[in-house]
Order: structure tokens, then sequence, then C-alpha cells
């Protein structure tokens, strides 16, 4: 049986440390926003931020996964593009990620 | 536009994000179990799960879990892992502007990468009901906290998640939401010059500086794009389902 309750005296310290830094991230990334006056230019631009975030989560992690990676991209782009169901391409996705290691 | 808290909007952002519930608990069970390995305990794990709620950061200061801990160590791999949520709620901004902070700072504490991605896109499509974010951070939390304390209860080996591909699963939800909010050509520019940054800066610096990158560059290129003109969104009937 594992040690469930304890909490090292130590630990304290770090988990304070992290949550106030990850939640000062969270929190700083709205309030930022909030204290700059932009141009409307600017403000149409950052319409495109989520699109531009997920788009640089995306092509690394691809690039890191490899070949079947980049295939696992494309099989979500059809699964997508045919049905627009998340669960279709995560399966689609998932599965061609599967396959190709199942044929090593 | 006013911008309501619904409970149907809960459960669409509830409905919209449970795809993502066996991905997340199977990292959720793998967290628990390198944690108990790592010499952590449960109620660490879920006092970070609580506090920290930033799974990837977790995973990261694991192999510097020797007591006593680095302090130093541990912040710096945790700011240099979770940098990239200034972006994501710096774009939650013009949805939940109208909104009291006490109501606003709380909901931002649980934005998640998945829950953000899922949220956004359909905000894009024309989503405004600030229940569909809580739904959607609410299911990867549910999903989440539960799976972490099963991974205590393993003993010994958990089979790799990778077996079964699932270590593309994220990548794969960020790709379909992708490609569920493209609307024109418009969109590529921005797209291809976050792309090109972000993997560059990935090559170059650790952490996540190369989403924080690509964001700024895809902003940047949008701006250039645009020239001057005015933006004109165009609300589609199509949904996410």
């Amino acid at each position: 049986m594992p040690d469930w309750f304890t909490v090292h005296p130590d630990t304290w310290l770090v988990i304070i440390v992290m949550s106030a830094i990850t939640y000062s991230f969270r929190a700083g990334g709205y309030w930022l926003m909030g204290r700059v006056t932009l141009s409307p230019r600017v403000e149409a631009g950052l319409s495109y931020l989520p699109g531009a975030v997920i788009t640089a989560l995306v092509v690394p992690a691809a690039l890191e996964a490899g070949i079947e990676g980049i295939a696992g991209v494309a099989a979500v782009g059809i699964a997508m593009r045919w049905r627009g169901n998340l669960m279709l391409a995560l399966v689609a996705g998932i599965g061609v990620v599967w396959l190709y290691r199942q044929m090593l | 536009m006013t911008i309501e808290i619904t409970r149907s909007g809960f459960v669409r952002g509830l409905r919209a994000t449970l795809p993502l519930a066996i991905p997340v608990a199977a990292y959720g069970a793998v967290y628990g179990l390198l944690a108990q390995q790592a010499g952590s305990t449960a109620m660490e794990a879920t006092l970070l799960n609580l506090f920290n709620f930033a799974g990837a950061s977790q995973m990261a200061v694991l192999p510097y879990w020797d007591h006593p801990l680095p302090l130093l160590t541990i912040a710096v791999t945790t700011a240099l892992i979770n940098l990239r949520l200034v972006l994501l709620t710096a774009s939650l901004r013009p949805w939940l502007k109208s909104l009291p902070a006490r109501i606003v700072y709380p909901v931002l504490h649980n934005v998640s990468d998945e829950s953000w991605s899922v949220a956004m896109m359909r905000y894009r499509l024309g989503e405004r009901d600030v229940g569909v974010l809580i739904g959607c951070n609410m299911a990867v939390l549910f999903a989440w906290f539960p799976s972490t304390l099963v991974g205590f209860l393993l003993s010994d080996r958990i089979p790799d998640p990778e077996r079964f591909g699932l270590d593309f699963a994220f990548t794969a939800v960020f790709a379909a939401m992708l490609f569920a909010g493209y609307r024109s050509r418009r969109d590529l520019t921005p797209w291809f010059a976050s792309g090109i940054v972000a993997v560059i800066v990935w090559w170059l610096l650790p952490g996540t500086w190369y989403v924080v990158a690509g964001g700024i560059a895809g902003v940047t290129a949008a701006v250039l794009q645009a020239g001057g003109q005015p933006k004109v969104e165009i609300p589609s009937a199509e949904e996410v389902r």
C-alpha cells in the first residue's frame, strides 16, 4: 500500500510556488489584455490568436511524432472536413498512428 | 451582445469535450503512477491537481522529485512549461471581458490547452455562452482527477499509452479544432507564419516558448495581411459536434 496522505514539509513550498507561477500565467494573460489599448487593426489581428496558438501546438508535435504524426494530422483533417465530428476525427487520427506502429 | 452563463451551455461544453475523456484519463493514470514511483504521495499530487492544475508541468518536475526538493529548478521548469497559458487566457479576453472579475478569475484557473481549444473553436463558430467554456474545463478536470488517483492504486505497470497511439490524441484534438475553424484563405497566412516560427523556436528554446512565438508570429502576419482593413467575421451555421 503506497503512502497516500503524507505531505513532506518541503513539498508545501513547492506546491505553493508551482501553483503561484501557473496561476499568474493564467490570470496574467487575461489581465494584460485588459491593460493595453489596441488599434482596431491589431484588435482584428488578435482574432487570429487562437488559430495561431493551436497551429503552434500542432506542427511541432506532429513533426516530433514523425511520419505517423503527419499522416495522423492528415487523417484528422479528412475526418473533420467530412463529418465535423471530433470523436470520429480522434479515432481516425489515433487509428492511423496506432496502425503505423503496429506495422513496425 | 450579452454574455451569459447557462446550464445548457455547460452541458454543451461537457459533451463537446467528452471525446477527450479517454486520453486525458490515460495520462492522468500515467501521471499518478509516475508520481508514486518518484516518491510523491497521492495527497501531494491531489494538492497540485487542485492548485496548479497543469499536468504537463507536474509531469515535467517529477525527475527532480528528491527531498530536499530543488525549488529553483522546479520553479523554472514549471514556468517554462506553462508559459503558453499566457496566450490561452489572453485570447479569452474578448469573450469574457464583460463578466465581473469575481467570475472570470476563478474560471481562468481551470483553463487547459484541450478545453480551451474546444471552447475557442465553438466561440469562433458563434458560441458566446461562457457556460460552454466552463463545461469544457470541467470535462477535462473530471477525467483527470480520478484517473491520477487510479495511477496511485496501480502498484506495478500500466501499458504505455504510446502503444495505442494515445500520445497523439492531444495533437489530434488541436488539429481537429484547426480544421473545424478554417474559414478562408485569409486564415492560411497567419497559420503558416505561426507553424514555421513555432518549429524554429521549438528547435532553439526549451519549454513552451515556441507556442508563444508562434502565436505572436501568427497575429503579426494577420495584422500585416489585413493592411488596415477592418476584418469581417462571417459566422457559420456549421457546428462542431
